[in-house]
């Protein structure tokens, strides 16, 4: 969900409450004797309050499994889980009275922040990595069929190295064999094809491949070229680099889709975090209220 | 993706509800605690309920019962274990009979209870040293039934302001400042009504003793009588007195134990009022001295009389022996000369008195008795300021002497209060503030004042007519 001006509003509401909560916060703080404590009967307003919010904020699944039932768009609600949810942090604080309390406690608050910051860090990613991908990644793909575009482009390649193959073959009929097999400008690029390029081109892609560094990868198609004189001017010697130009633009395509991997991962990755955690906070919440209020 | 990310919610979910359910299952409470119990409670703090008795009371308390802060240890809980013993501060509002005749101890209406002061599950194993906001709610604006408080001042709410000690109040012209009519310092110190030369005046010590300080602490010394131990049988002796020759700490190392005749005054002042007297008089009421006078006097007369020879008729005799009692009452009323003229023996006795005491002569004297008069009881105060509590051992000879705080030396009166003004405890009793590197000694409430006294409320403050302060929503 993008940030933009229509968040203006919630930002104001937002701020104003927080304002609003810390002036009485500090008068509550100044006035009641002992000092601030979750058990004072503000200390509970605020702990309700910050609850409430909370369990508001974890409404989102919930409404998302319900499209059709008309409670507010869903962007409304995604506002409403961000804003409400940022809220409800400093609500809790004021409860707390900016103390860790004990081990259930503690661990609500350890929790609690891990959620918010995970909830912030993937509300500025959600905000920066699609730009980053429209811009880094022009031949993005559906998430989903990423198997099925890398499965196309390496059968792509498979057939544009077999087509060169079939060449190769065919020029060196009748013509004696070569001192060395890999002295041959084809064997050159079917080893460098199925040794480096190939894997890389698979739908998992190998993390310690020299072809995920762009500037690697641009010395080992030279180099590959290299091997592959043009001056010869062979009909096969202008296919291999034919061929190579065709495979470089394929794994060009192909390291995007990698790059966009990589980038859906962080888009989407702190939800590990933030939805269990959540409802680990949840449980928890709930043991501490229960028993808070039984004593 | 989305299968992964459901088989972490169930595992976030498990792995707390587990962690609770061992911990019920073996009883371990304390999970749930803000903070363990302290030392004190330390051996019932698996036992929530050996001081939570009532299940929700935390609900009933804040929206049934109107309390500011829900602390839900009811007294009579705390008295289970701690039988109530001392009264507590105070009463406000009317006064539980009932409770009275429970235990014969007057205990403030339930307005207060013990953990809305002694807080537990704080981290600090210090319960009583309560903070100083529990005092401040009510004393930062001392209010009675009949409004503004007029005994007390009115507004307390640090060390650093705290009012001037009631016996230096005495500026008339603010009446707010003065201690008001139910003020324990009018039991130890009276105010006089009229200025002298000017002067505004100032609180008086109650006592009718006669003793100048200035004169005992002379530093060329004092002269003693030849039977003081100092002088060793001679004359014109001096000693130095010090204020540790008169003023010896109480066991407890609080207070000063009383001043005794025998012990601080007799070596100097050894009553010897006459040569009649048969020796030094001892330092009781004036009935018994005159017993013991004449009880001197008969042995005297024994003495004296004792071989006279048996009378025979038709001689010349001197004149028959009188009886005792006439022969005592001619030896009082001899007269010895004194620097003053010639005084009789009652005479001498009660210029004696008088040298230190106030004297009254009987409205009906007794025809028999020869001592007219009675002394009126000096009323040296044991305690001066009862509200707070002070240690002098704590104040110990290494850090501190006596005229640091007691400037005895120019006192010429025992009317003069030498107690220090406030300002005195303020330079050690003070804070750290944020830029003072000087680290002070305690100045919060409790280090001086207690809430639980020994002493019972005077019936004049009791049923009490302080009111504590509402809840500031006015629900």
């Amino acid at each position: 969900m993008v940030v933009d001006r229509t968040h203006l509003s919630w930002c104001l509401i937002t701020s104003t409450l927080f304002v609003a909560a810390t002036i009485a916060y500090l008068a509550y703080a100044h006035s009641v004797p002992g000092g601030p404590h979750g058990g004072s009967w503000q200390g509970l307003a605020f702990g309700v309050a910050g609850t409430l919010l909370m369990v508001f904020a974890g409404l989102l699944s919930g409404r998302k499994k319900l499209p059709g039932i008309p409670l507010g768009s869903a962007r409304w609600w995604l506002k409403a889980h961000v804003w409400m949810g940022l809220l409800s942090y400093p609500l809790i604080l004021y409860h707390a009275a900016f103390r860790w309390g004990g081990t259930v406690e503690s661990t609500l608050m350890v929790l609690f922040t891990i959620v918010t910051l995970s909830g912030i860090v993937g509300l500025f990613l959600q905000n920066q990595l699609p730009r980053i991908i429209k811009s880094s990644v022009p031949a993005e793909a559906i998430y989903e069929q990423l198997p099925r575009v890398c499965l196309a482009l390496c059968r792509n390649a498979d057939d544009t190295v077999a087509q060169f193959y079939r060449l190769a073959v065919q020029s060196r009929q009748g013509q004696p064999a070569p001192a060395r097999p890999t002295a041959e400008p084809g064997a050159v690029l079917v080893e460098f094809y199925q040794q480096k390029l190939r894997p890389f081109l698979q739908p998992h892609v190998v993390a310690r491949s020299e072809l995920n560094n762009p500037s690697r990868a641009a010395a080992l198609f030279a180099r590959t070229r290299a091997a592959v004189p043009v001056a010869s001017e062979s009909e096969l010697g202008l296919s291999a680099h034919a061929t190579l130009d065709q495979l470089e633009r394929i794994y060009t395509e192909r390291r995007q889709l990698a790059t966009q991997m990589r980038l859906h991962h962080w888009l989407h990755g702190w939800l590990f975090l933030h939805v269990p955690l959540s409802l680990a906070m949840l449980v928890l919440a709930l043991a501490h209220i229960t028993m808070s209020l039984w004593y | 993706m989305l299968t992964w990310r459901r088989r972490a919610g169930w595992f976030a979910l498990f792995v707390p509800t587990l962690w609770l359910t061992i911990s019920a299952i073996r009883g371990d409470q304390s999970i749930y605690q803000a903070r363990p119990a302290s030392s004190w409670h330390r051996t019932i703090q698996q036992d929530c309920q050996a001081c939570h008795t009532e299940a929700f009371q935390t609900t009933r308390q804040l929206l049934l019962a109107g309390r500011e802060y829900g602390h839900y240890v009811e007294k009579q809980t705390c008295r289970n274990c701690h039988p109530q013993d001392r009264y507590d501060h105070q009463p406000l509002l009317a006064i539980s009979a009932q409770s009275e005749q429970d235990s014969g101890v007057l205990i403030a209406a339930d307005v207060f209870r013990c953990a809305d002061c002694h807080r537990e599950h704080t981290g600090r194993d210090d319960l009583i040293r309560v903070a100083d906001s529990f005092c401040v709610h009510c004393h930062e604006e001392l209010q009675t039934t009949a409004g503004t408080s007029v005994t007390f001042a009115s507004q307390v709410v640090d060390f650093a302001t705290h009012p001037q000690f009631a016996f230096l109040r005495s500026q008339v012209v603010d009446d707010v400042t003065l201690p008001g009519p139910d003020h324990g310092v009018r039991d130890v110190a009276v105010l006089p009504t009229e200025d002298v030369a000017g002067i505004p005046p100032q609180w008086r010590d109650r006592t009718t003793l006669i003793f100048p300080h200035d004169v005992h602490l002379k530093t060329e010394g004092v002269l003693v009588p030849s039977t003081h131990p100092a002088a060793q049988g001679a004359r014109g002796k001096t000693l130095a007195l010090s204020c540790a020759d008169c003023h010896t700490p109480a066991d407890d190392g609080r207070y000063m134990q009383p001043i005794n005749f025998e012990q601080h005054c007799q070596a100097c002042h050894p009553l010897s009022v006459s040569s009649h007297a048969g020796g030094p008089l001892p330092h009781e009421q004036t009935a018994l001295i005159e017993g013991v006078l004449r009880q001197r006097l008969f042995d005297q007369y024994e003495t004296r009389h004792a071989e006279e020879p048996p009378r025979l008729p038709n001689v010349d005799h001197e004149p028959a022996a009188r009886d005792r009692w006439t022969w005592v009452e001619e030896q009082l009323q001899q007269t010895e000369t004194t620097p003053d003229g010639r005084r009789t023996v009652p005479q001498l006795v009660e210029l004696a008195c008088r040298y230190c005491h106030a004297v009254e002569q009987r409205a009906a004297p007794s025809p028999t008795s020869v001592l007219t008069f009675d002394v009126v009881p000096p009323q040296i105060p044991d305690r001066w300021m009862r509200h707070a509590v002070f240690r002098h051992d704590k104040h110990d000879a290494e850090t501190m002497q006596c005229v640091d705080c007691h400037d005895a030396s120019s006192s010429k009166s025992s009317g003069d209060i030498i107690l220090p003004p406030i300002a005195s405890c303020q330079k050690c009793h003070r804070s750290r503030g944020l830029i003072d590197t000087v680290w002070g000694a305690r100045d919060d409430c409790v280090e001086c004042h207690q809430f639980h006294h020994k002493r019972r409320p005077s019936p004049a403050v009791a049923p009490g007519p302080f009111v504590r302060p509402e809840r500031e929503s006015g629900s």
